[in-house]
């Protein structure tokens, strides 16, 4: 069952690749043709980066490699030092969507939190620190 | 006041409003297509209270540009489907024809008071604002026919039929835009371009590039469906095809709504992309409508035989759907239908809001500030007349018993 299941993936993966380099090409192609009129370069670029993100992440995954590590791939190749796929101004309008992230995934991580662990965590921590102090002294 | 403020507020004012018109409190009193909502903006705008004034209403427009994709995304996918089953080809072409009717009314009749009286400087700008006054006034609104169906419990071939008219006849004003778009591609927005692309083919490149990112959205989601890969496609393309379509200067509405076409079609999980995507139409709607509502000015109407023109354009929209009505009576369906089941049709709503709001973004001043007033004031007027004259015949066809809807009975006996 192993042995048929991996080419199936192997081929959904490189059509997944083949297809992001077709949504690549034509925002490279959008890119060089028209010019970036009232923001509406950032637009196409959350579009980009959240499929590219998506995409990326799961192609990584192949290489047994942290999606995260997929996300950091996609932005340096879609950026403005790579591909220029997204340009410097985009970026810096994207500051704004970049505080809200960062506000949900501590949302997030704030809601995740189980109390008992926290509790003990600090019991521990308070336990070892008076022990360094008492040890010092 | 910051922006994120304001859209926060307006969110919470959305959901309020929304919990009030669809549950018991004040049932039958909000307008089933949210017209309110376009009401409400325009007092919190700058014309009236000032609270959206106009700096946060331009920090808005990107969102306001992906918020009208997102619908006629879901217009798309929804296109040609009511209630899981596929709309009938008769009730497909009588839907079209009658949109286009419709629409050609008004686009005739503006033309004419255009040609008689100078609102616009060139010609060319009179064919756009008669163009965009018709694509405001096509339509009939999907929410209303199902809300008047579903509040009064209505069931039968009728009822079914005019579902069906109101679901297909979307796609008249979306090609409109996407024709007035591409016709009015400007030069220096375009000089870049290597090859010469006529008008025309402006056309196709909205129609194709809506058809390549469904079909490749439906690619990339697969045989399976999985909720994280889909709603990140689903999302990602969906914003890149705005993105791409203001940037290349022709009609995201279009672009989106031929997307959710392609996607419905090649994607094995049509049905449930439709599941997922519909429940965020009203909360992404409101907003917009706000939004669209904040921005009408009505000084336009001071400018000299602006008025008249909006009136004018709602006349010919109620000629259109009265001939519309008489071609629906010969219908099996609509036998022992009274003349009132044109006036029925009059409602419009979310998508001639969206229209008008695009075209006020696209071509700020006289000829979007007049398309936007006019698809405000057909959307209020339309809801005013429809619901009671679709009751109404309804009641003739014997599909509506004469009883008070649900929800009145229990509010009395309470």
């Amino acid at each position: 069952m192993k042995a048929r299941a991996a080419p199936k993936r192997l081929g959904r993966t490189a059509l997944e690749a083949a297809l992001l380099a077709v949504i690549g090409g034509l925002l490279f192609g959008a890119t060089r043709v028209f010019p970036d009129a009232g923001g509406t370069g950032t637009i196409a670029a959350v579009g980009f980066l959240l499929l590219a993100g998506t995409l990326v992440s799961e192609l990584v995954d192949v290489l047994k490699l942290p999606h995260l590590t997929g996300y950091l791939l996609a932005g340096i190749l879609a950026g403005p030092h790579v591909l220029k796929l997204i340009d410097h101004h985009s970026v810096e309008r994207l500051s704004s969507i970049n505080a809200l992230a960062l506000a949900l995934i501590a949302l997030e991580g704030g809601a995740e939190l189980k109390l008992d662990f926290v509790t003990k965590g600090l019991k521990s921590l308070g336990w070892r620190r008076s022990c360094r102090a008492s040890w010092s002294s | 006041v910051n922006a994120l403020v304001v859209l926060m507020g307006l969110l919470v004012l959305s959901y309020i409003g929304s919990f009030l018109v669809s549950g018991h409190v004040v049932r039958g009193v909000g307008l089933p297509s949210g017209a309110e909502y376009v009401a409400l903006g325009f007092v919190l705008g700058p014309y009236v209270l000032g609270i959206l004034d106009h700096t946060t209403l331009a920090s808005f427009e990107p969102m306001v540009h992906v918020a009208l994709g997102w619908l006629a995304l879901a217009i798309g996918l929804d296109f040609g489907f009511t209630e899981d089953r596929r709309v009938h080809l008769s009730s497909l072409l009588l839907g079209v024809f009658s949109a286009l009717l419709t629409g050609a009314a008004t686009v005739a009749v503006t033309m004419t008071i255009l040609r008689r009286f100078p609102i616009t400087a060139t010609r060319g700008e009179a064919w756009l604002l008669a163009g965009g006054l018709g694509a405001v006034c096509a339509e009939t609104t999907r929410h209303t026919v199902r809300w008047v169906a579903e509040r009064h419990g209505a069931r039968g071939k009728l009822s079914n039929l005019l579902g069906e008219l109101a679901h297909v006849d979307d796609i008249v004003p979306l090609v409109g835009i996407a024709v007035l778009f591409a016709l009015t591609q400007k030069t220096d927005h375009i000089a870049h371009v290597p090859y010469h692309v006529p008008a025309w083919g402006w056309v196709g490149v909205t129609v194709l590039l809506g058809l390549l990112l469904g079909a490749v959205a439906a690619l990339l989601m697969g045989r399976e469906f999985h909720v994280h890969t889909t709603w990140g496609v689903l999302f990602g393309t969906s914003v890149l095809a705005v993105g791409l379509a203001t940037r290349a200067g022709i009609a995201s509405l279009a672009v989106t709504f031929f997307m959710g076409v392609a996607m419905a079609s090649v994607s094995p999980h049509s049905q449930a992309l439709r599941d997922a995507v519909a429940p965020t139409e009203r909360p992404v709607l409101l907003p917009a409508l706000l939004l669209a509502g904040a921005r009408i000015d009505l000084h336009v109407l001071r400018v000299k035989w602006v008025a008249l023109l909006v009136v004018a354009a709602i006349g010919a929209r109620i000629l259109g759907k009265l001939a519309s009505g008489l071609l629906l009576r010969g219908t099996r369906a609509a036998r022992g239908a009274s003349s009132a089941i044109g006036l029925g049709l009059l409602s419009s709503g979310a998508l001639s809001v969206s229209i008008g709001l695009v075209y006020a973004l696209r071509y700020p001043g006289l000829i979007g500030d007049t398309v936007l007033v006019a698809s405000a004031f057909t959307a209020i007027f339309g809801e005013f007349v429809a619901p009671p004259m679709l009751r109404r015949v309804l009641v003739q066809v014997g599909e509506v018993t004469e009883t008070k809807p649900e929800g009145e009975d229990a509010a009395e006996g309470a």
